[in-house]
């Protein structure tokens, strides 16, 4: 007998996330590797380069947010 | 919590998300997709796909009447893709500062979902990055799913 899969999840916060609103369409593979949006991926590049991410960055890796 | 939502179809590298907003104009398809900027870190984009010649626009306003349901639905999207790629962090912004507010909008509306379960940053004005203040404007956002970074 097939195992049934998991049909939702609940996060801490109380979210729901329901599994089966989600579905695999074979029609969208075609955009495996193609950056639909190029100009905000530049700009999100750009953004991250400031110093102040990488600190950010490096204090959640230290845990300092809660 | 469960958000009203449009159903959401996926591709299998799991980066592209497809789903249907339905109102006054008619049915619009929009295309939701992460791409990776740095290791772990990726852009999230939404736009329209146009029904006569197929491009995808993130510039166009659809006007559908329906942007609560559509912001739950990138909401729910943010969230499986969190699901499926616990330690990714994701950036996004607007493709119009009238979209980077609406953005800030939901993140404050969704402020108890984003804040039990993601660390939210922003960049400000200035462009320095910050944990997220509610009220404040800032340019661009950065979710983190809590309890899965490397050191937490």
């Amino acid at each position: 007998m097939k195992e049934k899969l998991k049909e939702k999840k609940t996060f801490p916060s109380g979210f729901v996330l329901d599994y089966d609103k989600f579905t695999h369409d074979p029609e969208l593979d075609k955009y495996d590797g193609v950056v639909l949006f190029p100009k905000k991926v530049a700009k999100a590049k750009e953004a991250v380069k400031h110093p102040s991410f990488k600190k950010l960055m490096d204090d959640l890796d230290k845990g300092k947010f809660k | 919590m469960r958000l009203e939502h449009y159903e959401v179809r996926f591709d299998e590298p799991f980066t592209t998300f497809k789903f249907f907003s339905e109102g006054p104009k008619g049915r619009i398809q929009k295309l939701v997709q992460f791409s990776p900027i740095s290791a772990g870190l990726y852009n999230l984009a939404l736009g329209d796909v146009n029904a006569q010649t197929g491009e995808v626009d993130d510039l166009v306003v659809s006007d559908n009447g329906d942007s609560e349901k559509v912001l739950a639905t990138v909401v729910e999207v943010v969230y499986r893709f969190c699901d499926r790629f616990p330690a990714a962090s994701i950036y996004a912004t607007g493709s119009t500062p009238a979209r980077t507010r609406l953005y800030r909008m939901g993140i404050n509306k969704y402020y108890h979902l984003a804040t039990g379960d993601f660390y939210v940053f922003g960049q400000r004005l200035d462009s320095e990055w910050e944990p997220f203040q509610k009220g404040k404007d800032y340019r661009a956002f950065i979710v983190t799913q809590k309890g899965f970074r490397f050191g937490i």
